[in-house]
């Protein structure tokens, strides 16, 4: 910037005074710290909302939809098996029930498939599962023929080797909560717990403080100094630095709060999910057992095969009801939080031009006075 | 109402294929670093628990080539699909060599110095190749047609060293030794083709077996259909007859050997059985017995498994180099330290019991015998095939009466059929 000439002399720059000196370093330095600031607080803001979208974008909508596909399978398989003592005509198929079911877990591993965090690995079980869903389809369709066709033990074991393909090891149910873990990993990578933890505080508040100070100490210069009671610009600006700097990470901590709750409210949904299909799987399972032991007596592995599976439904009921509801609600609260982030992020911009602008425009006249006085 | 069922099963598959397309491609999405950079290899494959961590730990990640693998039991399905989207995986490991040769026009032909052709028998070489060009290679092999039980607990009817069919006939009608599980999930009745097909190999010899397999013997000829009432006669030596071994799994039947109070005695089943028999116990095996007049000499049905490698985006030279590792002694080596059988005439026939050494020896030719080796009937047979003649062992068993109708059926499907394996039987 050139300063006016008219009515005065024109004098060397290697001529300036101490005075001016000082005030001309404490403007760079405040300018340079105010810039500073603002990338230090824009990133910490930034942190913590970002962790917060993706974990209303991504993560509970992945949760919930390996949830919602399990539930429906296990559906599915409960529908297929109660519905069969009573299957008398081949027309008629494994039931609508079933069919909405299997739509269901399809469309639940869509919304999956949109949100996936886990890359291929998450695309590789993701395509096996739409593929898996098909297969076990196909089998229960056959089940039901050959058991309303008059053929009750292939029926039968049609069923059983369907619910084997869900329920084994290995099997269907197990690769949804291999995906599970996939999305799991995949988003846990992008917590945004770094962003306010105790050792990154310092990231944004040393330069925070830095300004804060110099802004402090540039008033006691100028009122030492140069007898100058109040300088109105760096006044102001103190003031809009303390109003951003404090602002910002108090919204970062809300964010962050929030986020940490819905992240333990998933966690325990995730723990306490298989509660939501137990009792059907339970009547489905035990309807099963029933029509074993009849045509099989002597099939005694199987029959304790089944057991084991009815023995961790019921197990799985004794599991608390998990907290779906408040995972919704939760998930609302952070969204709501996250989403003003854009509207922050240029408040903070135009604060820190503000800042910087006060400090040039209180400083401006004070430096160009004292240029040659000592 | 037969459009019930239809449009469910139509529904399923419009959604998993919506579900493939949302899914994106084998390759498509670069969510970490050695995706981005293309050198990591997608491999799927047959295995998947403890035999997909074996796969890994002991076979794959000494390659130093990087990878994902998926396992699943389905594949066939799963790779049709993605082939036809065009996004296969760059390698795809299989059950069997007409899943490959399905798929041939898609495959990268492999030069013999990728498929360690030198250390492979000619019967080996050929199973995986297509019109002359080999396409595949072989991972790990396995014996069937072996008779298990417990050591020390033959039964007494038999001889020791070598029982007889008349012997096993008469101890089937008098005693119920079978163990039998013919449920297996998505591939349930295989067992029962396996018996199918040993019981065609032991009575009608490898040129009648091989005749069948390649279509030109019809399933309704008097073999197949002598093939399919002996095998009644053996369902009828299971205890708890038909619905026990329709009921049971393939894995566990076994078990009851070693059972305190023994549940059988007998365990018709491919060397790879012993992983799933209980820890520590002991067993030993004899091949299954000439059943009729064939005097060809001394004839084993075996099984492998195999891979391919899609001609797939920038993956391909990575590709290339974990098939050539897979197929080579490096690779083989690492199978036998799993304590699986290698076809790789290059290495000893190796095996942590004598059991295991006389299954290594036989699979690597190195019995002296002139051994004829013939490849797993439903194995060689197209999916479509494959899948009719699971479903027919599964009625029969139900209901022995159907036979001539299923008969039929099969000989329906196989008309329909253009599939023709690279070879069946050899040394």
């Amino acid at each position: 910037m050139t300063p006016p000439r008219i009515g005065f002399r024109q004098i060397p720059s290697n001529t300036t005074t101490t005075t001016a000196r000082t005030l001309h370093r404490g403007r760079v330095w405040l300018l340079s710290l105010t810039a500073v600031t603002l990338i230090a607080s824009l990133s910490l803001f930034y942190g913590a909302s970002h962790g917060a979208r993706i974990m209303c974008t991504e993560a509970v909508p992945a949760v919930s939809g390996v949830i919602n596909a399990r539930q429906a399978l296990i559906g599915a398989d409960a529908d297929a098996i109660t519905a069969l003592p009573g299957t008398s005509a081949p027309l008629t198929g494994p039931g609508n029930d079933y069919a909405g079911e299997i739509t269901l877990a399809t469309q639940s591993l869509q919304q999956v498939a949109a949100v996936n965090a886990a890359g291929t690995n998450g695309t590789q079980t993701l395509q096996l599962l739409g593929s898996m869903i098909s297969t076990y389809s196909g089998m229960i369709e056959n089940a039901t023929t050959a058991y309303a066709g008059g053929n009750r033990l292939l029926g039968l074991s049609e069923f059983w080797y369907a619910s084997n393909f869900l329920h084994e090891k290995d099997s269907l149910l197990d690769k949804l909560s291999l995906l599970d873990t996939q999305e799991e990993e995949a988003l846990g990578s992008q917590d945004s717990s770094f962003w306010i933890s105790t050792w990154t505080i310092p990231l944004w508040a040393v330069p925070a403080a830095a300004l804060l100070a110099t802004l402090v100490i540039m008033q006691v210069i100028l009122s030492r100094r140069l007898r100058r009671t109040l300088n109105p610009g760096l006044a102001a600006a103190t003031l809009l630095a303390v109003v951003a700097l404090v602002a910002a990470p108090i919204l970062a901590a809300i964010t962050d709060h929030r986020l940490s709750t819905t992240v333990s409210t998933l966690g325990l949904v995730r723990t306490d999910a298989p509660s939501l299909s137990a009792e059907a799987d339970l009547g489905g399972q035990s309807s099963f057992l029933k029509l074993l032991t009849k045509a099989c007596p002597g099939c005694a592995a199987t029959r304790n095969a089944v057991n084991a599976v009815t023995i961790q439904d019921r197990q799985a009921k004794s599991l608390p009801s998990p907290q779906v509801a408040k995972l919704s609600e939760q998930t609302d609260r952070l969204g709501a939080v996250a989403s003003v982030d854009l509207g922050l992020c240029i408040g903070l911009g135009i604060g820190a031009l503000a800042v910087g602008a006060l400090v040039t425009a209180g400083l401006w006249r004070r430096i160009y006075e004292y240029r040659y006085q000592a | 109402m037969r459009h019930l069922r239809s449009r469910t099963t139509a529904l399923a598959l419009a959604l998993g294929a919506g579900l493939a397309l949302t899914a994106s491609s084998w390759s498509g999405q670069a969510s970490d670093a050695s995706d981005a950079s293309g050198r990591k290899v997608t491999i799927v494959g047959v295995w998947t628990g403890p035999e997909e961590t074996t796969f890994k730990k002991m076979v794959l990640d000494p390659s130093k080539i990087d990878y994902t693998y998926v396992g699943g039991r389905n594949l066939d399905q799963l790779i049709r699909s993605d082939v036809q989207n065009g996004t296969p995986p760059d390698i795809a490991v299989v059950a069997s060599p007409t899943d490959l040769s399905e798929f041939a026009q898609e495959l990268v032909p492999l030069s013999a110095a990728v498929a360690n052709s030198t250390a492979l028998s000619p019967l080996w070489r050929k199973l995986a190749q297509y019109q002359g060009q080999q396409y595949g290679v072989v991972l790990k092999a396995d014996l069937k047609g072996i008779v298990w039980y417990k050591q020390g607990a033959l039964p007494s009817a038999l001889n020791p060293t070598a029982p007889t069919w008349a012997q096993l006939k008469t101890l089937t009608s008098t005693s119920k030794p079978w163990c039998m599980g013919l449920g297996a999930d998505a591939g349930s009745g295989f067992p029962g083709t396996d018996w199918i097909s040993e019981i065609m190999l032991r009575s009608f010899g490898p040129a009648d077996y091989s005749k069948w397999v390649e279509g030109q013997l019809e399933w309704r000829s008097t073999q197949v259909k002598q093939a399919f009432k002996t095998w009644g006669t053996i369902l009828d030596g299971v205890r708890g007859g038909a619905a026990s071994a329709m009921l049971t799994n393939d894995s566990t039947a076994g078990a009851a050997m070693f059972a305190p109070k023994q549940g059988c005695s007998l365990d018709s089943e491919g060397s790879f059985i012993t992983s799933d028999y209980p820890a520590k116990s002991s067993y030993d095996f004899f091949p299954f017995p000439g059943i009729g007049a064939d005097q060809s000499g001394p004839a084993y049905e075996v099984a492998a498994n195999f891979a391919g490698q899609f001609n797939h985006g920038p993956q391909k030279a990575a590709a290339t180099r974990m098939m050539a590792y897979l197929a080579g002694d490096a690779g083989q080596e690492q199978w036998q330290k799993a304590g699986d059988y290698s076809v790789d005439q290059h290495l000893q026939a190796t095996g942590s019991t004598q059991a295991a050494k006389t299954i290594a020896g036989i699979l690597q030719d190195r019995t002296g015998k002139n051994a004829t080796l013939c490849f797993g009937g439903s194995d060689l047979m197209s999916s479509a095939m494959s899948a009719a003649f699971d479903q027919a062992v599964l009625t029969f068993a139900s209901n022995q009466s159907t036979l001539p109708d299923l008969l039929k059926q099969l000989q329906a499907v196989q008309d329909s059929t253009t599939t023709r394996p690279g070879a069946v039987c050899g040394n």
